[in-house]
């Protein structure tokens, strides 16, 4: 007999297992749409959002927003910069396969070909790439029009691998190709026309957006124009949409293979699993309506799908060749030597926010405590931040991280309003901690609203819905926001990015502008004093600055493609003229200087700031050989002349930079200080002088705009998190003679005023990607003896790719400025 | 009886539920790898210090890059290696405004790479590590220890006779020789000085022929009242001027104040579109061209200094 105590569990068990026969037929275990398991574990074809928009529409139209998902598949900035790159490489492959001395073009110790270049798609170690066309990898991921494909887009081409095996996809390499580059042909593909110019021909020639588009019937179609507008009726493929819902929520694990450290690290770095069974950040949710998909309850899945690793997957970008400079150690970066284009993954997993015992909120603050959270909308946190320099602990304000808002995850296609909540029975879902889609970061776009509701407009979506602001929602938030029956009157801008009206918010009151959501990231992401500065000044005399720069960001400021993302520090010291008549500025630097741009066809200053660089530098680039054609050293020379000599004024710069090493060094025969054991292993664009274009015998060491050629990354100039870096300006301030030598008196205390500002591109940088993209025909206007090989041409391609001019730069290129700002006044001695 | 009732319900509810969610999903296939499974984060940060290799000097570091790191972020309690050196160096010099305990360190991280390269006979290993010698420079200049400045500069130029800048140094170096000879009374070596530190200024020029910095310290230079006559000079490489000399093989004096009006209207030109970080300058260079009988730069001032609508 059973003890007294135990009977009733027995009988409770008892009873559940029958309750469970009971209801085992209404349970439905079967998940329809889902297939049976395949060998790869594939079971269900790869979605487009819209699919997934049906029940889970306030993701779909934040997401959409998100430069991730599609337009930086069609951002002219990304093409350009894939298709330069590819210009470049195919030239110093062909300069080089035409010399007996260098041929990078080699066969392997089993005979295949291999070829060798600095950016490709990655999916094979080492760094080279096999040309066995059985290779189901190789044969969909090797060299082809776009280098960069194997990340942007990558998983469309492993989309395309399934269709080839005769699996369930829905996009299919075979009807939507980008041409595989034939390696023993590539010298022919850089020709001489009739003038003797090296000019690149053929299909290559496409940027990869071409690629992305198909027809109903999902075949390929391309502009008719390259880099063109699609054709009518063109819709945006699966890899047109870049990263959207399917990507993330196919995720597994982290991929070691695929990553060259082996550590889950950058390079899209991680395994997705095309199945009905989606990550999400919570287990036990509950099935959907028509069993359309299942949400994983594995720990590990969903673990990491809420973890910064990752985000780890893909924003580190290493890229697969020797850094001549500074190597990973070979024991931690086993076989592939690589550098660092992209190193933010890498700095948030060893920096302060994600230790919680270094940062002031005590837990460890991930990618998405930040960017799919309310963050910077869900109130401050003051605290204090030791600087190690002066021991002081500095009092900051900033926003909370890590607050999340309380929502529905899914609804029914009728919406939770209509009383839909999608789910079988119409079971009411719970209201629970949900995340943002939004991804908000220091990038919008830089293509016009026309641009993005051509390139992602979506047949199906027509007519209803004919504009991309409609596809992301816009229209749909504003009729929510309405009273019932009512429209609301909100004008509808032409630049639905720039021009949103910026009070308008989403449910959880985050604005819907994308720019003032980036405006306001980025406000949160420093500050700055100048407090330590000397305490009073003489006219006549020295006087020192001291700025304090703390970033606030869980990687460094900037990050990302921080070797081109500009923050800076304009500084302005001033003191009031006697006569009343304003100020009398003593000392600026971080100033900019509205001038003319000839190369891109700017003749006269436009009054424009925003496409203006800072002045410690002039460099315009060669669109053909990527050399600097000007390269000198400006007015407010900080970065080189801080670093290099320790001067202690000038512009105080946080972008990273791109080197490239020209070399060798000869000394009576014998190669020194440079990484290559004879001459013939110096590419031979390398060879010569980027101006002179003679041959160099001694090392040249310069920055460099394009990541394509680059030698070595120098990712410490960018600003730290939570560590206080500090910068002195020593200046001498004119004496009451000199001023009143040009009729000047001042009075009153010195002022000192510093700001933070940000530029999201160099406007050198771009105009180089203009005239890559053939915007403009090449006149050589600096007489350079390397141009004028290429005079008359349109860029590597002689012709016009349709991307960045001088008037888009002017339309779209905007600084942040004042994102952080600090001012004091000290008394001024008149002698 | 009531209780066992309960039990039993709440018994049902949680197996049903339990039972509910193992049954409605099968599992993935695929195998999923524990967090604890995956390799040890290796996160270099791509800085030169990897070369380390098992703590040991690299012996041939290919290449020394010349950065800041944030060496308190490095961690490194005591540097062991001549990069390490040169980086606490920075952080003295930069962080903590100590010159002397960084010139300390950037000497001896020259010392250790001099050990090495007797060891591998490596002639050139020290000279590759230009941040010391970039660094040195001018910290000897700024305490008129000038022989040792030109040293450290000439150091560069031999790696890099393009290099922008140590031209311009040397020049103020022999400048300060000339300065202190004449404080001797010494002016046959005082001539050869400035002479010498004018030569620089004409390879600089050759180097960084737009340097605003350098037109304006050429200007000053040529004008300077205890600058004796000096001659023309032309660059015969990258390192080297040779005198100019007229048809009987004289060599030919150089017009100072033209030469220097010269480089005045060229400054101005270039501040036109880039201006200065001393507004002040302007004018004063546009008042000096003027007085030299140049024409000046009506435009340069109004960009940067009296209208200033051109500049932010």
């Amino acid at each position: 007999m059973l003890p007294r105590s135990r009977a009733p569990w027995i009988v409770s068990i008892l009873a559940a297992l029958a309750v469970l026969l009971l209801l085992q037929p209404l349970m439905g275990q079967t998940v329809r749409r889902i297939v049976p398991p395949l060998d790869t574990g594939e079971t269900q074809p790869y979605l487009s959002p819209e699919e997934c928009a049906r029940c889970h529409p306030r993701q779909f139209r934040e997401n959409a927003q998100a430069v991730h998902s599609g337009y930086r598949n069609y951002s002219p900035t990304f093409n350009l910069l894939e298709i330069s790159s590819n210009f470049a490489i195919q030239t110093v492959n062909a300069l080089d396969a035409t010399t007996e001395t260098f041929n990078r073009t080699e066969e392997s110790e089993n005979g295949d070909l291999l070829f060798q270049t600095n950016l490709r798609p990655i999916y094979t170690k080492p760094n080279f790439v096999t040309l066995d066309p059985s290779d189901p990898s190789v044969s969909v991921s090797n060299m082809r029009a776009g280098l960069c494909v194997g990340c942007h887009g990558g998983h469309g081409l492993g989309v395309g691998a399934r269709a080839e095996a005769g699996l369930n996809v829905n996009e299919s390499r075979v009807n939507r190709d980008i041409p595989t580059w034939d390696p023993t042909d590539i010298a022919n593909q850089v020709t001489f026309n009739d003038r003797g110019q090296l000019v690149v021909t053929g299909a290559n020639t496409r940027p990869l957006r071409d690629f992305h588009f198909v027809d109903d019937a999902g075949n390929q179609v391309m502009p008719e124009e390259f880099g063109g507008y699609p054709p009518a009726g063109a819709r945006t493929s699966l890899m047109g949409y870049g990263i959207h819902c399917d990507y993330c929520h196919n995720a597994v694990q982290p991929d070691m293979e695929r990553s060259l450290q082996e550590d889950g690290f950058a390079n899209t770095s991680l395994r997705l699993l095309y199945s009905a069974f989606k990550a999400g950040p919570f287990p036990n949710a509950f099935p959907p309506l028509d069993d359309f998909h299942a949400s994983t309850n594995r720990r590990e899945r969903i673990e990491y799908i809420r973890s910064g690793m990752f985000c780890n997957g893909c924003h580190d970008v290493r890229i697969p060749t020797p850094d001549l400079v500074s190597p990973d150690s070979t024991r931690d970066a086993p076989n592939v030597g690589h550098f660092r284009l992209e190193n933010l993954s890498t700095e948030w997993t060893i920096g302060p926010y994600n230790n919680p015992s270094q940062n002031p909120f005590g837990f460890a603050v991930r990618c998405q405590d930040c960017h799919m959270s309310l963050y910077p909308y869900a109130g401050d946190s003051t605290y204090s931040v030791t600087d190690p320099i002066t021991g002081d602990q500095i009092q900051i304000t900033s926003p909370t991280p890590g607050v999340f808002p309380i929502n529905f995850a899914a609804e029914g296609e009728r919406g939770i309003a209509a009383g839909d909540f999608g789910t079988r029975g119409n079971i009411p879902l719970p209201r629970r901690k949900v995340v943002t889609h939004y991804f908000t970061g220091i990038d919008v776009p830089l293509l016009y609203d026309s641009e993005m509701k051509a390139f992602l407009n979506d047949a199906e979506l027509r007519p209803e819905t004919t504009d991309y602001a409609r596809r992301a929602g816009y229209f749909e938030i504003a009729d929510l926001l309405a009273p019932p029956g009512q429209e609301l009157n909100v004008p509808m801008p032409d630049d639905v990015f720039a021009n949103f009206p910026e009070d308008v918010v989403d449910e959880h009151g985050i604005p819907l502008n994308l720019r003032k959501r980036r405006d306001d990231l980025a406000r949160a992401a420093v500050r700055i004093d100048v407090d330590r500065s000397d305490p009073e000044a003489a006219l006549g005399h020295d006087y020192t600055v001291r700025l304090r720069a703390t970033a606030l960001t869980g990687h460094r400021l900037p990050a990302g493609f921080s070797q081109e993302r500009g923050v800076w520090v304009q500084l302005t010291v001033a003191a009031d003229r006697a006569d009343g008549e304003g100020e009398v500025v003593l000392y600026q630097s971080g100033y900019l200087v509205d001038k003319p741009h000839p190369e891109t066809n700017e003749l006269e200053p436009d009054g424009n700031f925003h496409d203006e660089d800072q002045e410690h530098l002039e460099a315009i680039v060669n669109p053909f050989t990527h050399d600097n054609e000007v390269f000198q050293l400006g007015p407010d020379n900080g970065p080189h002349a801080r670093i290099f000599e320790g001067v202690q004024h000038g512009l105080v710069f946080f972008r990273n930079e791109l080197v490239r090493i020209y070399g060798p060094r000869v000394v009576e025969g014998t190669f020194h200080g440079v990484p290559f054991r004879h001459e013939s292993e110096v590419p031979r664009l390398n060879r010569r002088h980027p101006r002179t274009f003679e041959p160099l015998t001694h090392v040249l060491e310069e920055e460099t705009f394009s990541a394509g050629l680059t030698s070595f990354v120098d990712n410490w100039r960018s600003l730290p998190p939570l560590v206080p870096r500090h910068y002195r300006y020593e200046i001498h301030l004119p004496s009451a003679e000199e001023l009143h030598e040009f009729g000047m008196e001042v009075q009153g205390p010195l002022k000192i005023r510093a700001a933070v500002h940000f530029q999201h591109f160099p406007p050198l940088f771009l105009r180089f990607l203009a005239r890559v993209g053939g915007a403009y025909v090449e006149k050589n206007l600096n007489n350079s003896p390397v141009l004028a090989l290429f005079e008359g041409l349109r860029g590597p391609a002689d012709r016009n790719l349709n991307m960045w001019t001088e008037q888009r730069i002017d339309d779209l290129l905007r600084i942040v400025f004042d994102i952080a700002e600090a001012e004091i006044t000290v008394p001024l001695e008149q002698e | 009886m009531k209780s066992l009732l309960w039990k039993a319900i709440v018994g049902v509810l949680a197996v049903a539920a339990v039972t509910v969610f193992a049954l409605v999903r099968p599992d993935e296939s695929g195998a999923i790898a524990s967090p604890q499974s995956y390799p040890p984060l290796h996160a270099g940060i791509g800085s030169p210090g990897s070369v380390i290799l098992e703590g040991e000097q690299h012996e041939n570091p290919p290449f020394f890059a010349i950065v800041r790191s944030d060496w308190l972020t490095l961690g490194i309690e005591e540097p062991r290696t001549a990069w390490e050196f040169v980086q606490r160096g920075i952080h003295f010099q930069d962080d903590l405004e100590n010159e002397e305990a960084a010139r300390l360190d950037y000497e001896h991280a020259l010392e250790l790479l001099e050990h090495i390269a007797e060891e591998t006979g490596d002639i050139t290993l020290p000279e590759r590590l230009l941040q010391a010698h970039f660094r040195l420079g001018p910290i000897y200049l700024h305490r008129h220890e000038y022989e040792l400045a030109i040293e450290h500069f000439e150091v560069i130029l031999a790696e890099n006779p393009e290099a922008e800048g140590p031209n311009l140094e040397i020049a103020l170096a022999f400048e300060g020789l000339a300065e202190e000879a004449l404080h001797e009374g010494d002016l046959v070596h005082a001539q050869e000085y400035f002479q010498e530190a004018w030569g620089h200024f004409v390879l600089e020029e050759n180097n960084a022929p737009n340097s605003q910095l350098l037109l304006y310290d050429i200007g000053e230079f040529l004008l300077l009242p205890e600058v004796p006559d000096l001659f023309e000079v032309v660059q015969v490489d990258p390192t080297h001027v040779e005198l100019v000399r007229d048809e009987n093989g004289d060599p030919v004096l150089l017009d100072k104040e033209a030469k220097a009006l010269e480089a005045f209207q060229r400054y101005l030109e270039r501040a036109v579109e880039h201006c200065d970080t001393y507004p002040i300058r302007i004018l004063e260079v546009d008042k000096k061209a003027r007085e030299l009988g140049g024409p000046g730069n009506a435009l340069a001032l109004s960009n940067c200094v009296t209208e200033r609508a051109r500049i932010l």
